[in-house]
């Protein structure tokens, strides 16, 4: 009784107007105006071109870069109070995570045990916030449940919630855990027909995103869910499928970052570019 | 705040525990329908077809028998009885006389052939059930439930002799000039002098309720019609893993190509010579009747299949023998007969009609409808028609009592059928351990999941639970003891304190209680001396025993045997 559950989803965080991202070289020729860039800080060596900095390793803008300032920052030579002799037009201020706003897509797969049975989970869903720091999220999804002799059961989970990602160690990981809340559609063709029935749904997803390039990565969650009830059908008085209301779900897959900013009065062209992400 | 918290834990506890459980098998809910006399459960073998066509035909749920011309396919006459009479048995007697048994009634009628009149009614016994006619000595044979073998003149009713065999008697027939009598239940061929013979025991078979036995007057060769039980021991639940396949599930596992159920139909027939042979039937479902051609064609009814409610097996030597499925149903028939060597003549219980067939392997069947009002019942129609299993209730419950078979029940043990036909109604809890509180819960528990019939609306249930409550036959008395001895049992049974567990007119049924360290129903002793092996695993195989097994387990006294004696002579008077 096992298979593989597919987890498809989008994150979305777009740029907060007071914290513009620019990694886009072109973008970097002015300094952004509410970026409050501490260049008398040194904020990011020549060694680090811009364009190479990933979205989730974005630097904190509004507070002066440190050695203790956040870990995605590690990366780059932090060169104290020593006023950099001049600002290299192609480098750009590192974004702050907490208050970068961006647009996530995933594809996910892996199992999901729901007690005994494995079946398999497809989910899509949408968070929309903050990278660092509490965001909004939306999901939906689909449950194949794998044993359809007697019951073709599919349950589409669904819900709202909120998720806290983190960035663990390596600047390009973060780490998220989220409760949603929501509903459990139970479709199901047997004997009788097609049943329906619908049970609250609760979701605690731990998730973990390495980021690969700029706007693309991996993600690994462990996708508790309970939806109250348990459910079961039988036949002759015995069970012949049942599914607990507890079910824990282990996905795999890629997500695509959208990064949004803040729109530049005469680079209009680059805020296009960036969206397209 | 300590409020809002229990509330809560409260609410979270109940969700918790909560399950939707969502039941697949199907509810019958076609509306419920009762008859205007509601019809008994079958008991078979109401038909007799004369050498020159003529088919009587005995109608036990219109208390009617037909006279029925059969080459002109027409109803000749309609004899009217009285309302109860039940008719059964038919045999063709002496100077256009034939004599119908009436179980309601207790007796025999003789009816005129031509006039289609009743020329005498003769009460022989409270529940006479098989009947033969001994044209040399000029004498009907009677044979009784209750164990009397009566033999009468055919002419004046006088009663020329009362044997007591065995209890639970059902066919007579005579084999040169000899009567052999069937057991019901044990499917015993019984002698009036000499030792019972009974049908070969099959591995894991055990051979029961013996519907219907005839003899080839030619060759001596008695056939019997029985049921088989199985002795292998029996999962009540079926396995959910086989339950999550498409395909139907017998009850208690087994069945399939010609390997017989828990409950299977088969032919027996025992020859002169003492050879016997048996033929199962495995997808027979009930089979309640049986003729035998001059050529040796046997036909079943088989009124608790849906379809083909008829077979015909070219000869039953061989092997086993398959129903096939593609007769077209034109009724429930319940009785058959041969006219001649080849013409098949059916008897349909519901619509009431006699069916001809002249190819008993094929052709057409020509339709005469009998006059009378409809018997469609929906409590008759739950407890006869055959489920997923290929059981019905009355392939363990045979003519609304029991097969006499001890199920080795996985899980429960050693279960002998209970018997209904004794006014269960104010019996409640059932099953020996009491395990089902009312009709409702075993309807479920047994019809549904053990032999996966279709769940009943509350309607039909109600309607199921009447008929069901309704069925009750007299007492039992062969007559047999002594009238003192009878008395002295009946006080023995208030002294020795019987009536402390055995109370209420029915003598039982009222509590549970423990007996040899068992709760156990206490069981109703009405007719008890019909159905042996007694107690709830069999354990006592004579009457006799059963008593000594009560003053034992339940009483500080020492067994007497003059006692046991007189409480036995009692129990066989209930
Ligand atoms: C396989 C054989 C079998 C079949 C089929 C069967 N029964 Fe029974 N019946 C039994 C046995 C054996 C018992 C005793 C069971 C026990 O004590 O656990 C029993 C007991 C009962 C009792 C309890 C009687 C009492 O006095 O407590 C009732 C009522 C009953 N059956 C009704 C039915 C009905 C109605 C059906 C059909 C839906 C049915 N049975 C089908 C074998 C059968
Ligand atoms: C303590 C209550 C109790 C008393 C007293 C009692 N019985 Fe029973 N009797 C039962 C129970 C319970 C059974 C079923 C036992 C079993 O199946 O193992 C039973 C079974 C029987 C049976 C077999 C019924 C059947 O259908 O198989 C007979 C006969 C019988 N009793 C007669 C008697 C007689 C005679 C007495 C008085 C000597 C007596 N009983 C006293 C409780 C009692």
């Amino acid at each position: 009784m096992s298979s593989v559950a597919l987890l498809l989803g989008w994150v979305v965080i777009s740029s907060a107007p007071a914290s513009p991202v620019d990694d886009d070289a072109s973008a970097a020729t002015e300094l952004p105006i509410g970026g409050v860039a501490p260049l008398q800080g040194g904020a990011s060596a020549p060694s680090a071109p811009a364009s190479t900095i990933p979205v989730d390793a974005a630097e904190p803008l509004d507070r002066p870069v440190s050695s203790d300032a956040s870990p995605a920052s590690s990366s780059i030579p932090i060169t104290g109070t020593r006023p950099l002799p001049q600002v290299p037009e192609r480098i750009e201020p590192p974004p702050d995570p907490k208050s970068t706003r961006m647009v996530r897509q995933d594809v996910m797969l892996g199992p999901v045990w729901r007690v005994r049975p494995v079946d398999t989970m497809v989910t899509t869903g949408a968070t929309l916030g903050h990278e660092h720091g509490l965001s909004g999220t939306v999901h939906a999804g689909m449950i194949l449940a794998s044993d359809r002799r007697q019951v073709q059961a599919f349950d589409f989970p669904f819900g709202v919630g909120a998720v806290y990602r983190a960035r663990l160690g390596h600047r390009s990981v973060y780490g998220s855990v989220g409760l949603t809340a929501g509903l459990l559609v139970h479709r199901a063709r047997t004997v009788l027909g097609v049943t329906h029935r619908v049970d609250p749904d609760l979701r605690l997803p731990l998730r973990f995103d390495w980021t690969i390039s700029a706007a693309t990565g991996l993600s690994l969650a462990f996708v508790p869910g309970y939806s109250v009830r348990e459910r079961s059908y039988l036949r002759r008085g015995a069970p012949v499928w049942s599914r607990s209301a507890v079910r824990l779900g282990l996905v795999i897959g890629l997500h695509w970052d959208i990064v949004q900013r803040r729109a530049r009065p005469r680079r209009q062209v680059d805020r296009r570019r960036g969206g397209e992400r | 705040m300590k409020q809002l918290g229990m509330v809560l834990g409260a609410g979270l506890l109940a969700l918790a525990s909560c399950e939707d459980v969502i039941d697949l098998d199907p509810v019958d809910d076609r509306a419920a329908v009762e008859a205007s006399v509601r019809p008994k459960p079958i008991s078979g073998g109401t038909l007799l077809v004369t050498a020159d066509g003529l088919a009587v035909a005995a109608d036990p749920d219109r208390d009617r028998v037909y006279l029925v011309d059969v080459p002109e396919r027409a109803v000749r006459g309609t004899v009217i009885l009285e309302p109860g009479d039940e008719p059964g048995r038919v045999v063709e007697g002496s100077e256009g006389r034939v004599h119908v048994v009436l179980r309601g009634f207790g007796g025999v009628a003789t009816l005129d052939r031509t006039e289609g009149t009743v020329l005498a009614r003769r009460w022989v016994c409270p529940d006479p059930r098989g009947l033969a006619h001994d044209a040399e000595r000029g004498e009907l044979l009677v044979a009784c439930a209750d164990g009397a073998l009566v033999h009468l003149d055919e002419a004046t009713g006088q009663e020329r002799l009362r044997a007591v065999l065995e209890p639970d008697l059902r066919d007579v027939v005579l084999v040169d000039g000899q009567p052999h009598v069937s057991q019901f239940r044990t499917a015993k061929l019984l002698r009036e002098y000499g030792s019972p013979t009974s049908p070969r025991a099959l591995d894991d078979f055990q051979a029961h309720v013996a519907w219907r036995t005839v003899v080839d007057p030619e060759s001596g060769r008695i056939t019997m019609l029985h049921q088989l039980a199985s002795v292998s021991p029996v999962p009540i639940e079926p396995d959910p893993e086989d339950l999550r396949e498409d395909e139907p599930l017998p009850y208690g596992g087994g069945g399939g190509f010609c390997r017989p159920g828990i409950v299977s139909a088969a032919v027996t027939t025992v020859d002169p010579d003492g050879a016997i042979r048996t033929t199962p039937v495995p997808n027979a479902a009930l089979a309640v009747d049986m003729a035998v051609s001059p050529k040796g064609w046997v036909a079943l009814a088989l009124p608790g299949r849906a379809t083909s409610t008829v077979a015909v097996l070219p000869s039953p030597e061989d092997g086993c023998f398959l129903v096939s499925d593609e007769a077209e149903d034109q009724g429930q028939v319940t009785a058959v007969a041969f006219q001649g060597s080849d013409t098949l003549v059916m008897q349909s219980r519901e619509p009431a009609r006699i069916l001809v067939k002249t190819d008993p392997f094929g052709g057409p069947v020509d339709v005469i409808e009998l006059p009378g009002e409809s018997r469609f019942d929906t409590g008759h129609e739950i407890f006869h028609r055959a489920t997923e299993s290929g059981l019905s209730c009355a392939s363990c419950h045979p003519e609304g009592a029991d097969d006499g078979h001890v199920w080795d029940f996985i899980g429960l043990g050693p279960r002998r059928t209970q018997v209904l036909d004794i006014g269960i109604g104010d019996t409640a809890p059932f099953h020996w351990d009491g395990d089902m509180g009312d009709l409702d819960v075993l309807m479920v528990e047994v019809l549904a999941h053990r032999m996966g019939g279709m769940r009943q609306s509350a309607e039909r249930s109600d309607s199921f639970r009447r008929w069901v409550f309704d069925q009750r036959r007299p007492p039992a008395d062969a007559g047999g003891d002594d009238a003192t001895l009878v008395a002295a049992g009946e006080d023995l049974f208030v002294s020795l304190d019987c009536v402390r567990c055995h109370a209420g007119p029915d003598l039982g049924g009222t509590m549970t209680t423990p007996v040899r360290g068992q709760d156990l129903q206490v069981p109703s002793l009405r007719r008890v001396s019909l159905r042996p092996p007694f107690m709830h695993d069999g354990r006592s195989r004579t009457i006799e025993d059963a008593v000594r097994d009560m003053i034992v387990s339940t009483t500080a006294f020492d067994i007497e045997e003059d006692e046991v004696a007189a409480l036995s002579a009692y129990m066989r008077t209930l």
